[in-house]
């Protein structure tokens, strides 16, 4: 065999090995989108099939589920959260990232390794006295304790993504900007940050990400239904249709579009800038 | 996702961690109160929201109290009570065992499909940004979606997985995965898997691009074949990934809530009570919030400890 033809076979084993393995990987998606589509007669089998039949789909379930539940609710709550935690954590990190890029200090290195020993505690262990000093300071079950917990969590990380694209701009451009007549605010706001457009891009959907799929917080500092996030909502299905799989998997595929949306156009940003933090390290 | 970012977060905090005057100079710059007020929102927020949170927590963990009330919780007697309390009860030991084989069994299955996708991944071959972009799904996916996925798949009469099981003649009745207590730590630890794995594909990812092509091509010269290829070129060099991969797994694993909540919230009798769960089921399903407390401020140092240990673990490594 030439060396060419041997390449060539290689590739093409390569991509039946990847297409194999996302098959599989991808697997509970498609079942979980394919028994969202089935009404509840054809999914209760105990020989179901992999495929689904043509005529049997419809959107019954998705119709149900909307008339039967507040989801238009949760996906607004979930949304003004998601904006409000992803603004909040963005600016700030942005802020924090570019002032441990471009000074150091002992101050600030304390800063930073306080924020992050205290970032791997258990979400568990933090929800209880949040729970306890939201309570005092009369913002239990807003969205305003929800987004405060979720920033809490998500700035730590967005700060240290957002110091790594700061260090990829060269120090000379807002340094010959101050020569130029900036004061340090003008030269951050006119020259630099323009140039992290995209580190920002990939922070604010990281931290959206973060902040749509929390389940802890939204479930244990939102008391009542009115407020509830479509996590939270998701949650309270599991006991009360677990007949209805159709509705809850339809539940559970209206909750990843948006992330899918997400993650489609940012995808390449974020997988950059994350392992570029871990591996430059 | 979170972990993903974390382990950046921490990544950087080992940078901090370094020397910085040999780079910079010395240390007092021009702009110094412009750095503190650029750091001064993020400070505020972290110490209203952690350093606030954890004296709080330790607080309570002294008091004997019932639930909520912030002006009666600081009025109660201090006592070492709780942390007594804590200590000698045997369901204590058994979480910290269950969050060891969660921990344990998830991480090396999630390591393995980690692997084997970041290799072929790294090869060329077409449509190679296709598939690494739906390889890396699962990570976006909301934790909750996850386990109702699974929840269904793996359902007792109608799920897809004994379905296929009883088709291929490996079982003969039906298997409650979540419902058996000697199964339901193996059930939890699927949706776990699988939003896990994108994480060690990422960072092996990451690590198998740094590996220079010559080395395999001279290898190839010498004679070696693929496995050998991999025992002395690929997997030397990744192997300080791999394990920083390992560690910050491990830690995101320890913390994790939603699976176990929205499948089995622990049981069936106490078959999944991790740490994480019995914290949060002690809270704010027996009310008993001091005793959680204790557990939590116990569970601190142990996560204190192993991110100091691991941080100057690192560090040394680095120094070599």
């Amino acid at each position: 065999m030439t060396a060419a033809a041997e390449s060539r076979l290689a590739s093409t084993l390569r991509l039946f090995l990847a297409g194999l393995l996302t098959v599989l990987l991808l697997f509970p998606v498609y079942w979980m989108a394919q028994t969202s589509i089935l009404p509840t007669s054809s999914i209760l089998s105990r020989n179901p099939d992999l495929l689904p039949k043509i005529a049997d789909i419809n959107l019954s379930a998705f119709e149900t589920l909307v008339r039967q539940y507040p989801v238009a609710r949760w996906f607004l709550n979930s949304a003004m959260i998601t904006v409000g935690s992803a603004l909040l954590s963005t600016l700030c990190a942005t802020l924090a990232g570019y002032s441990l890029s471009r000074f150091k200090s002992r101050t600030a290195s304390g800063i930073a390794f306080v924020l992050l020993l205290g970032r791997v505690l258990p979400g568990t262990l933090l929800v209880l006295p949040y729970f306890v000093l939201f309570r005092w300071a009369g913002i239990l079950d807003t969205h305003t304790a929800v987004i405060l917990a979720n920033a809490s969590m998500i700035i730590p990380f967005a700060t240290f993504m957002m110091k790594n694209y700061f260090d990829d701009v060269p120090r000379e451009l807002d340094e010959a900007a101050k020569v130029d007549g900036c004061s340090a605010m003008t030269a951050l706001w006119f020259v630099v940050l323009p140039i992290a457009r995209p580190g920002m891009a990939a922070t604010v959907a990281f931290a959206a990400t973060a902040s749509w799929v929390d389940l802890l917080f939204a479930r244990t500092l939102l008391l009542s239904a009115e407020n509830w996030t479509v996590p939270v909502g998701i949650a309270s299905l599991i006991g009360e249709v677990q007949t209805s799989w159709n509705q809850l998997m339809a539940a559970g595929v209206l909750s990843v579009l948006p992330v899918f949306a997400v993650y489609w156009f940012a995808q390449p940003y974020l997988v950059g800038g994350m392992t570029s933090g871990a591996v430059k390290g | 996702m979170t972990r993903v970012a974390e382990t950046a977060a921490l990544g950087g905090a080992a940078a901090l961690a370094r020397p910085v005057r040999a780079r910079h100079g010395a240390t007092p710059q021009e702009g110094y109160g412009f750095a503190l007020a650029l750091l001064a929102p993020s400070s505020a927020l972290i110490g209203a929201l952690l350093l606030v949170p954890l004296v709080l927590l330790l607080i309570i963990s002294f008091k004997s109290v019932k639930l909520g009330n912030i002006a009666l919780i600081l009025k109660a007697d201090f006592t070492w009570g709780n942390y007594f309390r804590v200590l000698s009860d045997p369901a204590t030991w058994h979480s910290l065992s269950i969050s060891g084989t969660y921990i344990a069994g998830s991480s090396i299955i999630a390591f393995g499909l980690g692997l084997a996708t970041a290799l072929i991944l790294n090869e060329k071959f077409p449509a190679q940004r296709l598939f690494r972009t739906l390889i890396l799904l699962p990570w976006a996916v909301p934790g909750i979606t996850a386990t109702i996925a699974f929840l269904w798949i793996l359902q007792p009469s109608f799920g897809v997985l004994n379905f296929l099981l009883r088709t291929l003649g490996l079982a003969t009745q039906d298997i409650n995965w979540f419902g058996d207590s000697r199964l339901a730590l193996a059930a939890v630890i699927f949706p776990t898997v699988w939003k896990t794995y994108p994480f060690f594909t990422i960072m092996l990812l990451a690590a198998l691009q740094t590996i220079p092509r010559e080395l395999y091509e001279a290898a190839s010269i010498d004679g070696a074949n693929r496995r050998r290829q991999f025992q002395w070129i690929t997997w030397p060099s990744i192997r300080r990934y791999a394990i920083v991969a390992l560690v910050f797994n491990a830690m995101y694993v320890f913390r994790e809530f939603d699976f176990i909540y929205a499948s089995t919230k622990g049981g069936p009798q106490g078959a999944t009570d991790t740490i994480a769960i019995r914290i949060y089921n002690l809270a704010f399903e027996a009310f008993d919030m001091a005793a959680a407390s204790a557990l939590g401020v116990l569970t601190f140092v142990i996560v204190a400890i192993s991110v100091l240990g691991f941080v100057r673990w690192q560090m040394k490594v680095e120094q070599r």
